[in-house]
């Protein structure tokens, strides 16, 4: 099976996503729970920009794997946006956001 | 009877030749007061993007402070990024002002002997765009010795020697413009100079909105707004009203996010503008070198858009505390 390596900018477009869905999610977080304590996920959120901004001034280092890590990024991404109009339980939010930032910590690796 | 022929020649001659010089002086005067106003309202479109870049940056200091997460690695990182891009567009903006500089001397060229003050100019254009193209990236450089070539000097018909020099004081600007343009127009040149739109306009909504849900800010505002085409105006009462209720809170906020959008995207449009403005700017100075005449619709068209885009920019409001 061949692999195709995706380009910088589908990469980084991933890892922007991510970046927003963090943010979205934070944000029906505290619109659901505005008293509430979110800093775990504000913390998240601030993870995954700051992943996108480094890999936004980085190259992409040529690897048969970027394409696996960055479909399951996309997948984790895709799950939380479809979650943001019915979550409101901070744990799961976080629990959420943990998953999202290891995947985006794997992605990111493949940038130099 | 001879002479008096060769003389009278000599008269019509120059005359039909101080005509062609004329023209070319206006259409030099004209082509620098638009270049001039084009590059200065690019100019101020590059800083207004700037400044709201300044605002992005106390958004995230408002962001890590009300979550207990001041001096937070990442955003430092985030910001740093940010800083990165804001001064990628002071350069920028500096090349403008360079290139509103040189119409400027182009147009002092037009009206007097001016030559010492355009090479001035075009070394200050050449200095600030090879900075700018260094800092996005570009291996081009303008070669430096390209602009002394206006020569600087009196003669007996002024005006020809002056229309000369005009013809070739356009020649260039427009060999400057032509090394410009790609590099502006360039994707990856605009991708970084504009922010990731959506993360940009995150951390500035997410400031407003936290303060939005704490009830810091009066509703009224962004109620007025809703109700101009039905003639409606909020009341006293319109922000505990909203206070009280999820629904039209969750309204309000996304008429927020969708507004901070917009932003987001006319600095983008602005930036294809001023690319625009550029590429427009080229034909005009063919048209100038060949002698054929100037129509400067199209640039003073895309200039006033850009305007346009500058003055909706700015804050029209001040933020009102309310509840």
């Amino acid at each position: 099976m061949s692999h195709t390596q995706p380009s910088k900018d589908d990469v980084v477009s991933s890892l922007a996503a991510a970046a927003e869905a963090a943010h979205r999610a934070y944000m029906a977080a505290l619109a659901a729970n505005p008293e509430a304590d979110l800093s775990e996920l504000y913390k998240a959120e601030m993870r995954a920009a700051a992943m996108w901004s480094v890999a936004e001034d980085q190259a992409l280092i040529a690897d048969p794997a970027v394409e696996k890590a960055q479909k399951d990024l996309d997948e984790a991404t895709k799950n939380i946006r479809n979650q943001l109009g019915t979550l409101k339980d901070i744990s799961k939010w976080i629990q959420l956001l943990d998953g999202l930032v290891k995947l985006a910590t794997t992605v990111s690796k493949f940038f130099v | 009877m001879a002479s008096e022929r060769t003389l009278f020649i000599i008269i019509v001659s120059a005359l039909a030749l101080g005509g062609c010089a004329s023209t070319t002086l206006t259409a030099g005067a004209n082509l620098a007061k638009v270049g001039q106003a084009t590059a200065t309202q690019m100019e101020q479109n590059a800083t207004i993007s700037s400044n709201a870049m300044l605002s992005l940056r106390k958004a995230v200091a408002f962001n890590d402070g009300f979550n207990a997460q001041i001096g937070n690695q990442d955003s430092e990182t985030f910001l740093t990024h940010v800083a990165s891009v804001q001064s990628k567009i002071s350069q920028y903006a500096k090349m403008l002002d360079s290139l509103a500089s040189t119409y400027s001397a182009l147009g002092d060229l037009a009206a007097y002997d001016a030559a010492g003050s355009f090479n001035t100019s075009v070394k200050a254009l050449d200095k600030d765009a090879n900075a700018f193209f260094q800092s996005v990236q570009s291996n081009i450089q303008i070669p430096q010795e390209a602009a002394s070539a206006v020569e600087v000097g009196g003669g007996i018909v002024i005006g020809l020697i002056q229309a000369d020099r005009i013809k070739n004081s356009s020649k260039i600007i427009r060999a400057k413009l032509q090394m410009i343009i790609p590099i502006v127009d360039n994707p990856k040149t605009k991708n970084l100079l504009i922010l990731n739109k959506e993360l940009t306009t995150e951390q500035l909504n997410q400031a407003a909105e936290t303060m939005f849900d704490c009830g810091v800010y009066s509703y009224g505002p962004l109620l007025d707004d809703l109700g101009v085409p039905l003639n409606l105006k909020s009341n006293s009462q319109s922000d505990a009203v909203v206070a009280n209720n999820e629904k039209l809170k969750r309204g309000l906020r996304n008429v927020a996010d969708e507004l901070g959008n917009q932003q987001i995207d006319q600095m983008a449009a602005s930036y294809d503008k001023s690319v625009t403005a550029l590429k427009a700017l080229v034909p005009l100075h063919e048209s100038l070198e060949k002698g054929a005449p100037l129509n400067l619709d199209t640039v003073l068209a895309i200039t006033s858009q850009l305007q346009t885009i500058a003055t909706s920019l700015q804050p029209t409001t001040q933020p009102v505390k309310g509840k």
